[in-house]
């Protein structure tokens, strides 16, 4: 082989190997950010239980709104685990989302709705509202009955109906603690300038629950929902906490977030034609606060949980994270005009390109990465040991950052009370490195590449019941 | 550089290897030790409060001593354990069991904890600081003035707890001046605004016409937003201030038939309804029952059942026929409950037969649960 090809060979090698040092450099930087951020919310959260003033009346009113579409199998559940929440000033929004089985009538039937004339002023674009039911034994839930529009539609029509201060979007698959809205809107009470909150997303699978909230935390039983198990921890411990602290926080998963209603409805609510509606309105957030100069804060808070069912199948699984990843590339080309524009701040030189160059681009390079290294492997321009040293520092640096998000769980809010479902996920977080994270980065090179191509697809989400375990 | 990595590449990653094997071993480790540890320390702890829960329980029915309880004091664990057990109890005591719990707020240690707390600069310290204060049976008259500042700080905790304070401990002219601050602190929920209003009545020492014609005042003037306004209006029939009706009732007058806030109109119809204020009915018949919010018209509906005049059966009828569920039912519940007509003697030919049968069920079982 010539000099140039070697020369481009090992250049290649050069790059990937300062990539990784980015990478996990990056990683560590948060870890340790995460790690400040999360002792100073555990004692905020202290100051709170033990002073009192969590069992003030200082919270702002809140809707909750849960668009539904063809559920009902799991509809009358959800709904009632919304209403035992522990919280004085709340309803709860039903959006029926056009569904085609007998979620509606279900939802009639059980709560014994009448068609209401609730006024609903058309803040937000959404497809017609039929109708607004409400019920006398249950004064705080109302249903939404709309025309099919998806999820950002139903949502918007939800805020339209809303009359409270904040909104609480959840997906039907979540689980909210009785307790988890006071804990939430804490932020809101620290400081009036919040805009939006967002709180922990755990894996549901495993556990077991009773009258709405969780009995016991368990690990999954199978492979693929424990290896979720560690990611979760990962993504939200010391990924979002992590960014918390430095104020850039981009996303708030659409499973379990709350905004200012107000502040959402000026920036025209969710948009309807992208996949990452949920990263995509926090990123506007910032963006509108940012131009217009107002103060405002997005925040991250690692003690209110959810627990959300995860898929329990490859090709489910590999269909959602093909669909994160479309969302993470539509919010990002939406808003380019942040990255490294001074106007934003550590939004533009920060928070954006981590998520352009570690979150978006990783699969494309860690899988070149992976083409270019055999080739230098057969080519000899990299000898065996060089290669196999530093694919086992990879596994093991990356095997560290896991595990001391679950550390970091241990150290702070400890919700596996059994040693033997610490140690299951440690040894998880060893070997999601192993095959794992391969596939991973190729569902994602797949999402890519399926952006590209203007796909817009939602794809169907396979239940597996962890609710009524 | 090409060179560089190429001679030491192996060597390098080598190093960064055996740290990271040697991270990876303390990590672990540590996860194993740390759960050892944090386990170990929370029995302690659970034993403290187990230990300390009885002394109190034990103190505060007459069986313990305020001095034998205070001999148990050692440490500063042991103090914030108390202070856990005190708060919750706190919650459910009341007469003479509350006053000696509200003694062991007053201990030195604890007391002088929460005046640094509150001097600290940092805005939920303070706010923790001042509910504690709030709790107190007595604060120092020269502390208030420096707490009422507080209402004004932008952090909703702060500016609440402070309020608490001063509607515990403060005088008529330091009250006023608070509840025009936090009115106009945008953080603070209605449902906390509601708890300092009640607050200022149950330890004001003046009869309630001060608090009355505060609330007069602050509604006249005009600059708060409508939820702030209803509540005002609200508080003055939770507090029976008569006195208001007519100053209410211009306020109900001046109400524009066409462009009206639903939760002020709702709360107005509400109150003067209460209040037996009769003058109202013309206008709710005129112009709300066919107002476009649904809540102002069920409480039309609500204030016609109450005054037996002819006229409001012709407007009840009409409304049995509104395209809202709960208007039917409040207006078929004001005609039978309030004008005593027979159920099957109701007009009702704009219902369906289902619908009729659905609206009496829901009547019937409202009925029974009132009774």
């Amino acid at each position: 082989m010539s000099d140039i090809g070697v020369n481009i060979l090992l250049g290649a090698n050069i790059f990937f190997f300062l990539y990784f040092l980015y990478v996990n450099g990056a990683y560590i930087v948060l870890m340790l950010f995460s790690f400040i951020q999360t002792k100073k919310a555990k004692k905020e959260s202290e100051i709170f239980q033990l002073s009192g003033l969590y069992d003030t009346g200082l919270y702002k009113s809140i809707s909750i709104l849960a668009p539904a579409y063809n559920e009902e199998a799991s509809i009358i559940e959800s709904t009632r685990a919304l209403l035992n929440l522990e919280f004085s000033d709340y309803e709860v929004i039903v959006i029926n989302d056009g569904s085609k089985d007998s979620t509606l009538e279900k939802l009639i039937g059980h709560f014994g709705l009448k068609k209401i004339d609730r006024y609903v002023p058309h803040n937000l674009e959404a497809k017609d509202v039929r109708a607004v039911y409400g019920s006398r034994r249950y004064p705080s839930l109302f249903v939404v009955d709309k025309v099919n529009g998806g999820k950002a539609d139903a949502l918007n029509a939800g805020i339209n109906v809303s009359r409270k201060d904040l909104i609480c979007a959840v997906d039907s698959d979540t689980l909210l603690e009785p307790t988890v809205l006071k804990q939430m809107l804490m932020a809101f009470v620290s400081n009036p300038d919040t805009v939006a909150v967002g709180g922990v997303v755990r894996v549901a699978n495993g556990c077991t629950f009773e009258n709405g909230g969780v009995k016991s935390v368990r690990v999954p039983d199978s492979v693929i929902g424990r290896i979720q198990a560690v990611e979760y921890l990962r993504a939200f411990l010391f990924g979002r906490t992590g960014w918390d602290y430095f104020d850039s926080l981009l996303i708030i998963s659409g499973a379990f977030g709350v905004f200012d209603r107000k502040a959402v409805v000026k920036v025209g609510g969710y948009l309807h034609d992208t996949v990452g509606e949920d990263m995509e309105l926090v990123v506007r957030l910032h963006r509108h606060y940012r131009e217009k100069g107002e103060p405002y804060r997005v925040r991250f808070l690692p003690k209110p949980v959810c627990w959300t069912e995860v898929p329990e199948n490859w090709t489910t699984l590999g269909k959602q994270r093909n669909r994160w990843h479309r969302g993470l590339a539509d919010t990002l080309w939406r808003h380019r005009k942040m990255m490294f524009n001074k106007k934003y701040g550590r939004l533009g030189f920060l928070a954006m390109p981590f998520f352009l160059f570690v979150e978006l681009l990783s699969p494309v390079i860690e899988l070149v990465g992976y083409v270019v290294v055999t080739v230098s492997l057969i080519l000899g321009v990299i000898n065996i040991q060089f290669a196999a040293l530093f694919i086992a520092a990879a596994v093991l640096l990356g095997m560290i950052l896991s595990v001391l998000s679950v550390m970091l769980e241990e150290l702070t809010f400890r919700r596996y009370d059994r040693l033997k479902d610490v140690m299951i996920l440690i040894l998880y977080a060893f070997l999601e490195n192993l095959g794992y994270r391969q596939i991973h980065a190729w569902w994602r090179l797949r999402g890519l590449f399926d952006y590209l191509r203007g796909n817009k697809e939602w794809g169907e989400m396979v239940r597996t019941g962890a609710f009524s375990k | 550089m090409i060179e560089f990595f190429t001679t030491y590449a192996e060597r390098i990653i080598l190093v960064v290897l055996i740290l990271l094997i040697l991270v990876s071993l303390v990590v672990f480790s540590g996860a194993v030790m740390s759960r050892w540890l944090l386990n170990r320390n929370i029995k302690r702890r659970e034993r403290i409060r187990i230990y300390f829960g009885d002394l109190v329980i034990r103190y505060i029915s007459g069986d313990l001593s305020f001095e034998k309880l205070k001999r148990q004091l050692h440490t500063v664990t042991d103090y914030i354990i108390l202070l856990e057990v005190v708060n919750r109890l706190d919650l459910v005591l009341e007469g003479e069991e509350e006053r000696r719990l509200k003694r062991l707020l007053n201990l030195k240690r604890i007391r002088e904890y929460f005046t640094k707390q509150f001097e600290n600069g940092k805005p939920l310290d303070a706010a923790r600081a001042c509910l504690y204060f709030s709790r107190q049976r007595k604060v120092k008259e020269s502390l208030l003035p420096r707490i009422a500042e507080k209402t004004v700080d932008t952090v909703p905790a702060m500016a609440y707890s402070a309020g608490m304070a001063i509607m515990v401990h403060g005088n008529a002219a330091q009250k006023k001046v608070v509840i025009h601050n936090l009115m106009k602190n945008r953080g603070i929920s209605n449902q906390a605004m509601s708890d300092l209003i009640k607050a200022f009545q149950s330890h004001t020492t003046d009869d309630r016409v001060a608090e009355g014609e505060l609330l007069m005042d602050l509604i006249a003037a005009r600059s708060y937003s409508p939820e702030r306004t209803a509540l005002m209006i609200r508080a003055l029939g939770e507090l029976g201030f008569y006195e208001s009706a007519g100053f209410l009732l211009n306020e109900f007058e001046e109400l524009d038939a066409d462009d009206h806030d639903w939760l002020i109109t709702e709360a107005l119809i509400d109150v003067l309804t209460a209040f037996g204020m009769h003058e109202i009915q013309s206008k709710v018949r005129e112009c709300f029952v066919a107002s476009s919010y649904n809540i102002v018209r069920r409480a039309s509906a609500r204030a016609l059942g109450v005054f037996p005049e002819k006229m409001n059966v012709h407007h009840l009828e009409w409304l049995l026929a509104d395209s809202d569920f709960y208007v039917r039912f409040d207006a078929a519940k004001s005609l039978i409950d309030g004008h005593g007509i027979d159920p099957d003697e109701l007009n009702v030919v704009a219902l369906s037969e289902r619908e009729w049968k659905e609206l009496k069920g829901e009547i019937m079982e409202s009925i029974k649960e009132t009774a």
